[in-house]
C-alpha cells in the first residue's frame, strides 16, 4: 500500500527537484562538519578575509570560517527546525484527536486553548518568552517555536477526524468496545497519516524560519551556531553596507533552499494525494 | 438588520477576544517578574561606569530606582497598578530611557511604521492576488507555471535577507539609494519636497522588499483557492449549463477574495509589530526597530508596553473580520451557526 | 471654507520652501554617545541625555586629567578658610541663559536638592560635606566632615560643584513635578554652558551654540555652532558612518582603526597613530571570587594570575587597543601617578623589569604544586582538602565579542595549569547579575580609572569592603570579588584624611605589599579611551601631536573643552590659552597647588 501512495510522487518532476535539494542540504548538514573539520567558532587573525583556497567561504569579523560556520548552521537549523515541528506534531495531534475522541467538555475546552494560542499574536509571545529566557540553547528555542505551531493544526486533525468517526468502521469498533486509545490507533491515525506528513513538513520550515527570524532580534539560541546566527552577526557587523557579501548571502541561500524545497515537496505531496489538485 | 443573532455572534466573539487579551496581557505582565534577575541591571550599570568615582551616587540611585519602579511591591499590588494605568493609557516608564513615559516613546515611531506597511502591505495583496487569479485561469499554461514556481520561491524568501541583498546590490554595489534610515542623516522631517524626495529614496528598497516576499504567499493562496472553486459543484454545474468560462471564473474568484479578505485585515492588523526585522536591516526607526532597542537592553516596562499595543492592535483587526464576515454570512446574520 | 483655503495655500507655500537642514561646515556630528531616544535634559534622573552634562550645564573647576589641574569655569577662584572650609567666588559675569546671575544660592540649592531626591548632581556630597551656605550672593562656603575626612571627596564635592537654576527648579519642586520633568523645549532651558538643546527626535538630537554665552569674553565661544549626535543602531553602523564621513567626531570601539588612514586612506586620527591608538580609560579585571573553593587560596590566585596570556590576548582579542595593567593597580601610563608605584617592590615580587606580572605557565603550575594541589587523572588538580579545583565559569556578556575571545583564551591556560574552567556567555542582565550578587565565579569586568584621587579611587573601588555586599544582595559600588581586608580599610582611610604626601604614599605602598600577597583579583588590562575624529570638516582634534585635552571622547563628562580647541578646516584658529595651567599663562590651578594651599590654610 504504501508503495502504490509513494510511486506517484516520484513521476513528479517537481517533487524530484525538490526532494534532491533538500536531501542534498541535508547531507551537507550532517556530513558537512564531518567531513570540513574546521571549528566554526575558531577565532582567527585572519578577519574578513573574501573566499579564497584556505577559506573556501571566506571569514568573518573574527576570523571564523564562513563555510565552517555554514555547515554547523545547516545542522543546527534542521536540528531546531525537526525538534521544533516533532513539538507541534506531537501537540496538534494529541489536542486534535483528544477533542474529536472525548467531546463534550474535553472537546470545548481544548478547542477553547487552540483558539485563545491561534488568536494569540505567537511569534510576539515566542519572543516575549526568548526575551525572558536569558540563556538558550538550540533544545529551548525548537520548544519555544513548536509551542506555537500547532494550534490550525490540531483543528484540522479534530475536523478530519470526526468526518471519519461518523463513518461506519469507526462505529463498528466502538460497538466493540475498543478503548479510545487502540481507536485512535488503529483506526483513526492512518486515516490522517499523510496530512500529518505534509503538516510534519510546513512545521520544520516554521521552524528553520522561526529561529532564523528570533536569531535576527538577538532570541536565539546563545550557544552554537545557526543559520539564524550567522544572518544575526552579520547584520549586526554591517557586512552587508560594507559588502562582505559571502558572509550574509550564503545562511540565506541556505535558508531559501531549504524551505523551499521543503514547499515543493509538500505542494507536490498535496496535489498528489488531494484528487481535487491533481493534474489531469 | 441588526437582528438578535448577529448582535448575540459579536457579544460572544468580542468576549472571547477580551479574555484573550486579558490572558495575553497577563502573561505580558507576569514572565518578567516570574524569572529571576535584576530588571535595573542595565540602567546602573551605566550608572556604575558614568559615576565610577562616587559609589555614594550609585548606592543612592540603586534605592531611589527601586523605590521608583514599584519592584519592591507585592505582585498584585503591581499587576493592579498596570492594568489601571494601562487603561488610562499610562504604559509606564521606559527603564533605558528613565524618566521617558513609554508611551511617549513608542507614539512618535508609529507613524513611520504605518507609512511603510500600510501601502507595502496593500500592494503586495493586489498584485499577489492578481497573479493567483491570472494563474488559476490560465490553468496549467506557462503563466500558471512560472507564476506558481517563482511564488513558492519567493514566498520562502525572508523578506529581511531580500533586504539585505537589495541593500548590497543597489545600495553598495551600484550607489544608487541609499543604505539605511528613513531620510538622510542631520536633516529635520518637514513638510517640503526635498525632504519628500529624500525620504522617498530611502523607501523605495524597504517597501520593495516587503511587497515583494509577501506577494508570493498570496499568490500560492489565491491559486489554490480559485481551483477549488473551479472545480466545486456549482462550477461543475453552472459549466453543464452553458455558462461562459469567463463568468464561471468570476463566480470563483469573487467566493476566494473572502478569506484573502480576512487574510489582509489581520496582516493590517499585525503591521505594528509586522516588519520587525526589516526594520533593523534598513534602520529604518519604527516601532519594530524601538522593540528592537527594547529587547536588546531588557527594556521590560517598554517591551510589555509596546506589546500590549501591538497585541491589542492585532485583536482588533480579528474583530473587525468577525464584523464583516457576520455581515456578509447569512447564517450567522440568522443565527444558524454550526 | 476660505479659513481652510488660505492654510491649504501656506502649507503648499511652505511645503515648497522649507527645507530645513543645519550647516554642514558649521555643525560637528557625533557618533557613539547616544544609542537610543534622548531621555531628559533634567540632571534630577539616574540618567541624563548626553549633552546636558557636558554642554549645557558647567561646573565651578573642570578638572584638566592630563594637566592634573583645575580651571575656573563658573568659579572665578577658590579660598581655604582653614583646612577643612573651602570658599568658591562666583564669576560676576556668570549668567543663566535666561539672563539671570549664578548665585551662590543656586550653588546651595542643587546641593540640597540632590540630597533631597538622592538624585542629580553631586549626590551623596553629604556623606563629606558637613555644610554648603551662601556667605554672600557670589560667594559659597563648603565644610568638610570631621567625622569622615576625605579630602579627595571633599575637593571633588566643592569644586566639582554644579549649580542649578534655582529659579526654574523651586517652581518645579513646589509642584512636585522635578522627577517627570524632561527639560526638553528649547525654549525654556536655562543652562549655564555655553549650548542648549536644538531638535531632537527618535534618530537626532542637536545642540545649538548660544552666541551671546556669558563666558564668551573669559573663554571665547566653542568653534561648532552646532552639534549633531545621530542615534545609530549600534557599533558597526556607527563605525561605518564614521567610515563614510558622516561623522566628525566618535567614542566607539572599531575594529583594526588602523586600516581607516593606513589602508584606506580616509583622513580619520585616534589619539596615537600607532599602538596602542587610544588613551587609557581605565583597569580592565579578571575578578576572582574570593569566596569560591579553590578561589579563596591566594596561592591559586596567584597561579591564575601567571597564566592570563596578557599579551596575545590584548593583541588578538583587544586589537592591541590596552596594554597590560601594573599589578598595583596603577595606570602608570601618566606620568604623576608613578610616583604611587613602589617600583622596588613590584620588581621583587614579579620578577621583571617593570614589576608587571609575567605570563609564566611553568612558574603557574610551581606555585600550585608547592601549594599542594596534585593533578588528578583527568588533569585537574586537587586541593590538600581533597576538592577539585573547579568546574569554574569564566563568563562575561554575549556580543561582547572582545572579552569573550580573552575569556576563550585564559580558560585554555588554565586548562593547561590543571584548572578545570569553561567559558559562558550569558545575556547582560545575567552576567551583571552574578557580578553584583557575588555568584560568579570569574569575570572580566570593568573597574575605574584616571581620576584626580587615583590611585585612592581604584583601590577603594576593587578592595573596600564596606562598598561590598554578602554574597547573594547587590552591590553596584565595589569589591564584586568579596574582599575582605580590614587593614586595607584603615590604609585607605589614612590616605584621603592626611595632607602629608609621604604618608598618603606609604599608605599605597602598604596596600601593594597586600594586594601582591593576596592578589584579591587580577588587574590584567588598560581599556581604551575610546576616540576618533575626522579632518573633513573639523580640524586641530586634541591627540599625541597636539595634546591640549585628554578627556577628548564625546562620550566623556569632561570633554566640553574638546570644542573650544578644533577649528572648521577652511578657519584654523589656535587652542585658547585659558587651557593651559597657571604657570603657562593658562587658568588651569594645578592639584598639587590646591593641596598646598590647604596645608597652609591648617591653623
Amino acid at each position: 500500500m504504501f508503495a502504490t501512495m509513494i510511486r506517484p510522487l516520484f513521476k513528479n518532476k517537481k517533487f524530484i527537484v525538490g526532494i534532491s535539494i533538500f536531501l542534498f542540504f541535508l547531507m551537507l548538514g550532517i556530513l558537512g562538519p564531518v567531513l570540513y573539520r574546521v571549528s566554526p567558532t575558531k577565532m582567527t587573525w585572519d578577519y574578513e578575509q573574501p573566499p579564497s583556497a584556505k577559506y573556501p567561504l571566506g571569514t568573518d569579523t573574527y576570523g571564523r570560517d564562513v563555510l565552517a560556520q555554514l555547515l554547523h548552521g545547516i545542522r543546527s537549523s534542521l536540528y531546531i527546525g525537526f525538534l521544533a515541528a516533532i513539538i507541534s506534531l506531537s501537540i496538534g495531534t494529541v489536542v486534535g484527536s483528544l477533542a474529536a475522541v472525548k467531546r463534550g467538555i474535553v472537546d470545548d475546552t481544548l478547542m477553547a486553548i487552540t483558539n485563545i494560542v491561534l488568536t494569540t499574536p505567537s511569534i510576539l509571545i515566542a519572543i516575549l518568552i526568548a526575551s525572558y529566557l536569558r540563556i538558550r540553547s538550540m533544545e529551548v528555542v525548537a520548544v519555544i517555536l513548536g509551542l506555537f505551531q500547532w494550534p490550525w493544526f490540531a483543528r484540522a486533525i479534530r475536523a478530519q477526524l470526526m468526518s471519519v468517526m461518523s463513518r461506519e468502521y469507526v462505529y463498528l469498533s466502538i460497538m466493540a468496545g475498543y478503548s479510545d486509545m487502540r481507536l485512535v490507533i488503529e483506526d483513526l491515525l492512518p486515516t490522517i497519516a499523510t496530512y500529518a506528513f505534509m503538516s510534519f513538513v510546513l512545521f520544520i520550515n516554521g521552524g528553520i524560519m522561526g529561529e532564523a527570524g528570533l536569531s535576527l532580534i538577538g532570541l536565539g539560541p546563545t550557544r552554537g551556531i545557526s543559520l539564524g546566527l550567522m544572518l544575526q552577526w552579520a547584520v549586526l557587523m554591517e557586512a552587508v553596507r560594507r559588502g562582505l557579501w559571502w558572509w550574509f548571502v550564503p545562511p540565506g541561500v541556505a535558508i531559501v533552499a531549504l524551505t523551499a524545497s521543503l514547499m515543493v515537496i509538500s505542494t507536490t505531496m498535496d496535489e498528489v494525494f488531494n484528487p481535487r489538485l491533481r493534474e489531469e | 438588520m441588526a437582528s438578535k443573532p448577529l448582535f448575540k455572534f459579536l457579544l460572544r466573539r468580542f468576549i472571547f477576544l477580551l479574555v484573550t487579551y486579558i490572558v495575553a496581557t497577563t502573561i505580558v505582565f507576569i514572565l518578567p517578574r516570574a524569572i529571576p534577575g535584576n530588571p535595573l541591571a542595565q540602567l546602573l550599570s551605566n550608572l556604575s561606569r558614568l559615576a565610577q568615582a562616587n559609589p555614594e551616587a550609585i548606592r543612592a540611585a540603586e534605592r531611589t530606582l527601586m523605590a521608583e519602579f514599584g519592584i519592591d511591591k507585592p505582585l498584585l499590588v503591581q499587576y493592579v497598578t498596570f492594568v489601571f494605568k494601562a487603561l488610562r493609557g499610562d504604559l509606564g516608564t521606559s527603564i533605558s530611557f528613565y524618566p521617558r513615559k513609554v508611551i511617549d516613546l513608542v507614539v512618535p515611531v508609529i507613524p513611520w511604521t504605518l507609512v511603510l506597511l500600510l501601502p507595502a502591505t496593500l500592494v503586495a495583496w493586489i498584485l499577489g492576488n492578481t497573479l493567483g487569479a491570472m494563474a488559476a485561469y490560465r490553468r496549467n499554461t506557462w503563466i500558471d507555471k512560472g507564476v506558481l514556481t517563482t511564488s513558492l520561491i519567493v514566498s520562502q524568501i525572508p523578506y529581511y535577507w531580500l533586504g539585505m541583498i537589495f541593500i548590497f546590490f543597489f545600495g553598495v554595489r551600484l550607489g544608487w539609494l541609499p543604505t539605511q534610515g528613513a531620510y538622510s542623516l542631520g536633516t529635520i522631517p518637514n513638510l517640503s519636497w526635498g525632504f519628500f524626495l529624500d525620504a522617498l529614496k530611502h523607501y523605495v528598497m524597504p517597501f520593495a522588499s516587503i511587497v515583494i516576499s509577501a506577494m508570493g504567499g498570496w499568490a500560492i493562496g489565491m491559486r489554490v483557492m480559485v481551483v477549488y472553486e473551479l472545480g466545486s459543484d456549482y462550477s461543475l454545474f453552472s459549466e453543464y449549463l452553458g455558462m461562459k468560462d469567463k463568468r464561471i471564473f468570476k463566480y470563483a474568484f469573487r467566493n476566494s477574495l473572502l478569506p484573502q479578505i480576512t487574510g489582509l485585515a489581520l496582516s493590517l492588523g499585525g503591521i505594528l509589530g509586522g516588519a520587525l526585522i526589516t526594520e533593523i536591516v534598513f534602520n529604518y526607526p519604527g516601532t519594530g526597530f524601538l522593540l528592537f532597542k527594547a529587547l536588546t537592553t531588557l527594556d521590560y516596562p517598554m517591551i510589555q508596553g509596546i506589546f500590549v499595543i501591538l497585541i491589542a492592535s492585532i485583536y482588533l483587526a480579528n474583530f473587525i473580520v468577525d464584523f464583516l464576515y457576520a455581515l456578509i454570512d447569512p447564517r450567522i446574520r440568522l443565527g444558524q451557526e454550526e | 471654507m476660505r479659513r481652510f483655503l488660505v492654510l491649504l495655500v501656506l502649507a503648499l507655500t511652505v511645503l515648497l520652501i522649507a527645507q530645513v537642514t543645519i550647516p554642514r561646515e558649521e555643525t560637528v556630528y557625533i557618533a557613539g554617545a547616544l544609542w537610543g531616544p534622548a531621555t531628559t535634559w533634567n540632571l534630577y534622573a539616574p540618567q541624563s541625555t548626553w549633552g546636558t552634562d557636558q554642554f549645557l550645564f558647567v561646573s565651578a573647576f573642570q578638572y584638566d586629567l592630563g594637566r592634573d589641574a583645575w580651571i575656573p569655569f563658573i568659579a572665578q577662584k577658590y579660598e581655604f578658610v582653614d583646612d577643612k572650609t573651602i570658599r568658591i567666588h562666583i564669576r560676576p559675569e556668570a549668567k543663566w541663559s535666561d539672563g539671570q546671575p549664578i548665585t551662590a544660592e543656586d550653588f546651595v540649592y542643587a546641593l540640597e536638592l540632590s540630597k533631597k531626591l538622592g538624585v542629580g548632581p553631586g549626590v551623596g556630597w553629604d556623606n563629606y560635606i558637613e555644610y554648603v551656605k551662601a556667605i554672600d550672593t557670589k560667594v559659597v562656603e563648603f565644610k568638610a566632615r570631621e567625622d569622615a575626612l576625605n579630602y579627595y571627596q571633599f575637593l571633588s564635592y566643592s569644586l566639582g560643584a554644579q549649580p542649578m537654576p534655582k529659579h526654574v527648579y523651586s517652581k518645579l519642586e513646589a509642584e512636585g513635578t522635578i522627577r517627570d520633568w524632561v527639560n526638553d523645549k528649547p525654549d525654556e532651558q536655562v543652562v549655564s554652558g555655553p549650548y542648549k538643546l536644538y531638535y531632537y527626535d527618535p534618530n537626532i538630537v542637536i545642540y545649538q551654540r548660544i552666541d551671546n554665552w556669558w563666558g564668551k569674553d573669559i573663554f571665547g565661544l566653542p568653534r561648532p555652532k552646532f552639534i549633531g549626535h545621530v542615534i545609530y543602531k549600534d557599533n558597526p553602523s556607527a563605525s561605518l558612518a564614521v567610515e563614510k564621513g558622516d561623522v566628525d567626531w566618535a567614542g566607539l570601539f572599531i575594529p583594526s582603526v588602523w586600516e581607516m588612514w593606513e589602508k584606506k586612506k580616509l583622513p580619520i586620527g585616534t589619539w596615537y597613530n600607532e599602538k596602542p591608538y587610544y588613551l587609557p580609560d581605565g583597569v580592565g579585571f579578571v575578578y576572582l571570587n574570593n569566596t569560591k573553593p579553590g578561589l579563596s587560596d591566594p596561592a591559586v590566585r596567584k597561579a591564575i594570575a601567571h597564566a592570563i596570556p596578557y599579551e596575545e590576548m590584548l593583541v588578538k582579542a583587544y586589537f592591541g587597543y590596552g596594554s597590560q595593567a601594573h599589578p598595583s593597580m596603577v595606570i602608570d601610563l601618566f606620568e604623576p601617578n608613578k610616583q604611587y608605584i613602589n617600583y622596588d617592590l613590584a620588581r621583587k615580587t614579579w620578577g621583571t623589569s617593570d614589576g608587571r606580572i609575567p605570563f609564566d605557565l611553568a612558574k603557574a603550575k610551581k606555585i600550585l604544586d608547592e601549594a599542594g594541589y596534585k593533578v588528578g587523572k583527568d588533569g585537574i588538580r586537587v586541593g590538600p582538602d581533597g576538592k577539585k579545583l573547579g568546574p569554574y565559569t569564566i563568563s562575561v556578556p554575549y556580543g561582547w565579542t572582545d572579552w569573550m575571545m580573552m575569556c576563550e583564551m585564559i580558560a585554555e591556560n588554565l586548562r593547561s595549569i590543571g584548572i578545570d574552567v569553561v567559558t559562558e556567555f550569558p545575556d547582560y542582565s545575567v552576567w551583571a547579575d552574578r557580578m553584583t550578587k557575588g555568584t560568579f565565579d570569574i569575570i572580566i569586568s570593568w573597574s575605574v580609572g584616571p581620576s584626580f584621587d587615583h590611585p585612592f579611587n581604584i583601590y577603594r573601588f576593587v578592595l573596600d569592603k564596606r562598598l561590598s555586599a554578602p554574597v547573594g544582595e547587590v552591590t553596584w559600588a565595589g569589591d564584586w570579588q568579596r574582599y575582605d581586608n580590614d587593614e586595607v580599610v584603615e590604609l585607605l582611610d589614612r590616605a584621603v584624611s592626611t595632607l602629608d604626601p609621604e604618608v598618603r604614599k606609604n599608605a599605597y605602598f602598604r596596600i601593594q605589599e597586600i594586594i601582591y600577597r593576596d592578589m584579591p583579583s587580577v588587574p590584567a588590562f588598560f581599556t581604551a579611551h575610546w576616540y576618533e575624529y575626522s579632518t573633513k570638516y573639523w580640524i586641530n582634534w586634541p591627540n599625541q601631536d597636539n595634546p591640549y585635552w585628554f578627556r577628548p571622547a564625546p562620550w566623556h563628562v569632561d570633554t566640553l573643552p574638546t570644542l573650544f580647541g578644533i577649528s572648521p578646516k577652511n578657519n584654523p584658529q589656535p587652542v585658547p590659552k585659558w587651557i593651559e595651567t597657571t604657570d603657562k599663562g593658562g587658568m588651569g590651578v594645578p592639584t598639587s597647588k590646591v593641596f598646598e594651599d590647604l596645608q597652609s590654610a591648617k591653623k
